[in-house]
């Protein structure tokens, strides 16, 4: 907070990492919601989308919103009502945790542990309890299909996560993320400095094998199983209207920015651009206003790997559970291993 | 084209089987579900009701009848030109292909013949209710998948047909054009050309389609293997169309009968697929589309000139007897046996459509298969429910 | 002009068209009532045949054919469903199309269209008197 010229007390400070961390999540999801979900989709199929809320229809999402929000909160007569109002906000919740993980500058950060990744994908699996609330507690046969499909799918593609993680690590040396940063933006490919080293280069692999279980972990198409329209008409969130709709909308598209932001830590760079650039050294000699680009930096690199991820989201039918499943155990992850086998190997040899 | 190999069949079933044991074993109690009357899967209100085990289908069955409007009845009660109107809604996207067969059997109880040119004309518009209707089948495919893009450019590809059909009866979706004798109206002027250009974009329409989700590994591993129907046992349960075709038997009233429409002055290709699984439904018609266009292209080139109209008397009265006539429509085989007693109106119609036919091997299909698969194997069956219903 | 709203709209003191109740028999050539038709179709030599049997007035009860063809099961359950005729060894006899438990066969021409009942045709000012000289038109 140094680079602020007035001294704020402790309280003052918390509030505003309180406050980073909800513009974190939600100015991304809204962001993602307006660009590729309205718009983007709408120009790959041919339309235009919503025209009429605020120019070009940016304001749709505000009246998205309104929309939900003053819609009557239904609870089935069967269904278990603290634990169905309970499931959206588990789901949100596991965003916000993620998101406090997440450098957004040198100084710029809401948490600094020193095992960040472990951490990160420790608290990224809360949202499957949340799913497996919602399809229980529906007391609907469709949403006990879809949470179910949910708990299998999203358990199987943990792993290879954590493995193309694993990666990454090794590479850096550091659980640290914001050690990762520095990693890849001091580093040099083979003398030459001006790209830093992003660990997408060594990493691709790595890389792929991340956003395929990121989408997975979304559950958007092709690993939609769990909400299949087609079959299971919303899957565990058909019983849900409303405000506890909208969350799980919001969760859903803020945990694909927040999962776009971890990507780009670990694989793009994060905040940074290589320090040569302007000729920094170490992370204490980055310049103060790179507080304030980092975070429109690590904006951009996430808008760009949401593009990938929703444009795959449009195009693609989706798996059948098994076939899924196969997918993850018989080829996700015998390929994560041997890139981690390769990447430790490789880190001991040079 | 590429046929499905023994041993992907026998790993699909022995996943199955796989899974039934372990059903079996765990001793786990079946689960009824409704795929009910309103769900984003079925094209109308029909329900199958399944009983299953975890998640595979152990017994299915279809219920019909939540859009039953009683055609039959409501035909014995209207002259026949009102039939006309009425029949236009049975099989609502393939909106002239429902008037033919029955206004060819009132023709063949008066004993006598439209015109060539209304005939020609009469083939074109229902080779292009021919296209309208599968490439929405082909856009809604992708839909019951899960990819969500293709059904809107299939949406807007139909539209250029949909404006033809307009142009040239005025009615998009109910054109109510065939008369007995023959037309309403001859075409309007400019309407060949522009069928001429529509036809090259719907070939345009076909390939992108194919390139979308044909080829599709996520599409084809969906599709593949599932839902076989051997060729005999299509036969016994009266399937037709597509359905027939995909599993190997080479039948189509297009070229197998001798009717008064203009299939035999064109060249044309049967399509057939030796599996008899949803993808080659799905590909078989998409073959079929494209012949389609083929077929109207020849026959733009060949529309004869004259009235397309014979002398018939303002109020006409169908003399008494009986008439079975079917054609080859985009569902499958429509008919309509017309019983008339000389009078203005029919004294009763039944309707034999296509879709009753392509619904009934649903029990027999759907044993054993997985949830997801009740989709595929629905979407490939593509039937309409007021075909079903009536 | 005639109202395209149906004649008894014009006039309400009109008498209300009696509807025609009469049964026409025969119509298809048979001798009973009830006639049970079947079509089959060769596809290799492309043939296709309308069988045609007479159900008995008193009890109208025809041998299934669901064992020979297994398409014909559905067929047999409307027809049984709208019209009361019973199928011999046919093993699911429910109703196709009506709840179950609809009363009445509403295909045979005793049951009554309802809409008819109450309402004459608007379509009937369609059908006019034939002048006598269209007849000279017929082919």
């Amino acid at each position: 907070m140094s680079m602020l010229a007035v001294e704020i007390p402790y309280w003052g400070q918390s509030l505003l990492r309180v406050l980073g961390g909800l513009a974190a999540v939600l100015l991304p999801a809204g962001a993602i919601v307006y660009l590729f979900l309205f718009k983007m989709m709408s120009f790959m199929q041919s339309r235009l989308g919503p025209m009429e809320a605020g120019p070009f229809g940016s304001l749709q999402l505000v009246a998205e919103v309104g929309k939900w929000m003053q819609k009557e909160d239904l609870v089935p007569e069967a269904a278990d009502k603290r634990i169905f109002k309970m499931a959206p906000l588990v789901v949100l919740l596991s965003t916000f945790l993620l998101v406090a993980v997440v450098p957004f500058g040198p100084d710029a950060w809401f948490t600094n542990f020193s095992v960040g990744v472990f951490y990160g994908l420790a608290v990224a699996s809360v949202s499957v309890l949340g799913i497996l609330i919602a399809g229980w507690a529906s007391a609907n046969k469709y949403s006990l299909l879809g949470g179910l499909r949910a708990a299998g799918q999203l358990i199987a593609y943990e792993l290879p996560m954590v493995l193309a993680t694993l990666g990454v690590v090794i590479q850096a040396e550091s659980m640290n993320l914001q050690d990762i940063v520095v990693a890849q933006n001091t580093g040099e490919i083979f003398g030459f400095g001006g790209l830093g080293n992003p660990f997408i280069l060594t990493q691709i692999i790595g890389f792929l094998i991340f956003m395929i279980a990121v989408q997975a972990e979304l559950s958007q198409t092709p690993f939609d199983m769990p909400i299949a329209e087609s079959e299971l008409v919303s899957g565990y969130m058909t019983e849900y209207s409303g405000f506890r709709f909208l969350i799980f909308f919001i969760a859903e598209f803020a945990t694909a920015g927040v999962f776009a932001m971890i990507a780009s830590v670990l694989f793009l760079g994060g905040w940074g651009v290589p320090f040569e650039w302007f000729s920094w050294d170490t992370i204490d000699s980055v310049d103060d206003w790179m507080n304030v680009a980092g975070p429109l930096i690590m904006f951009t690199k996430m808008l760009a790997l949401t593009f990938i991820i929703m444009w795959v989201r449009f195009s693609f039918p989706r798996f059948r559970e098994d076939q899924l499943q196969t997918f993850a155990w018989k080829i996700l992850i015998p390929l994560a291993l041997a890139n981690t086998a390769i990447t430790a190997i490789l880190k001991v040899a040079f | 084209m590429t046929v499905l190999s023994d041993r992907q069949q026998l790993s699909y079933i022995a996943s199955q089987a796989a899974d039934a044991r372990l059903n079996v074993e765990l001793e786990t109690e079946g689960m009824t579900l409704n795929i009910g009357p309103q769900h984003p899967a079925t094209h109308g209100t029909l329900r199958i009701i399944c009983r299953l085990d975890g998640e595979q289908v152990v017994w299915a069955e279809p219920s019909c009848g939540y859009m039953h409007r009683g055609y039959e009845k409501l035909t014995e009660v209207r002259t026949f030109p009102q039939v006309t109107a009425l029949v236009n809604r049975i099989d609502w996207l393939g909106s002239f292909a429902n008037e033919v067969p029955f206004i060819l059997a009132a023709e063949k109880l008066m004993e006598i013949e439209a015109p060539p040119r209304a005939q020609v004309i009469r083939t074109i518009l229902f080779e292009l209710s021919r296209i309208a209707n599968v490439s929405l089948f082909l856009g809604d495919l992708g839909v019951q998948m899960g990819a969500i893009t293709p059904v809107f450019l299939a949406f807007r590809d139909r539209e250029y047909v949909l404006n033809l059909i307009e142009g040239a009866t005025g009615g998009r979706f109910h054109p109510n054009f065939d008369r007995i004798g023959g037309l309403k109206d001859d075409l309007p002027k400019g309407w060949i050309d522009e069928t001429r250009q529509t036809v090259i974009k719907l070939r345009e329409f076909c390939d992108t389609i194919e390139d979308l989700l044909f080829g599709n590994e996520i599409f084809q591993s969906r599709t593949r293997g599932i839902g076989i129907i051997p060729a005999d046992i299509a036969k016994d349960y009266g399937l037709s169309g597509a359905n027939l075709r995909a599993s190997g038997v080479d039948y189509d009233l297009r070229r197998d009968q001798e009717i008064a429409m203009s299939w035999d002055k064109v060249d044309f290709k049967v399509w057939t697929h030796p599996d008899g699984d949803s993808f080659a439904r799905c590909w078989v018609r998409l073959q079929e589309t494209r012949e389609s266009c083929k077929i109207v292209e020849q026959l733009l080139d060949q529309i004869p000139a004259g009235p397309v109209m014979t002398k018939v008397p303002r109020i006409i009265k169908v003399p008494e007897g009986e008439a079975y006539v079917s054609t080859e429509n985009p569902l499958g085989e429509m008919g309509y046996y017309v019983v008339s007693k000389g009078d203005l109106g029919p004294f009763r119609v039944k309707i034999r459509s296509a879709s009753f036919n392509n619904i009934s091997i649903v029990p027999w299909a759907l044993k054993g298969v997985y949830v997801p698969d009740i989709i595929t194997i629905l979407a490939s069956l593509y039937f309409i429910l007021g075909d079903i219903d009536r | 002009m005639p109202s395209p709203y149906g004649k008894g709209e014009d006039d309400p003191t009109a008498d209300p068209v009696e509807p025609d109740t009469e049964i026409v028999q025969g119509v298809a050539g048979g001798e009973t009532r009830l006639q049970v038709f079947a079509r089959v179709k060769d596809l290799d030599r492309h043939v296709g045949i309308t069988i045609k049997a007479d159900v008995a007035d008193d009890q109208p009860v025809i041998d299934s054919w669901s064992d020979v063809y297994v398409g014909a099961n559905w067929h047999e359950r409307e027809c049984h469903e709208m019209f009361g005729i019973g199928f011999n060894g046919h093993p699911d006899l429910r109703n196709m199309y009506l709840p179950t438990d609809f009363e009445g066969f509403p295909l045979r021409k005793d049951f009554p269209l309802l809409a008819r009942m109450v309402k004459p045709w608007p379509g009937i000012v369609d059908v006019e008197q034939m002048p006598a000289d269209d007849d000279e038109d017929t082919k």
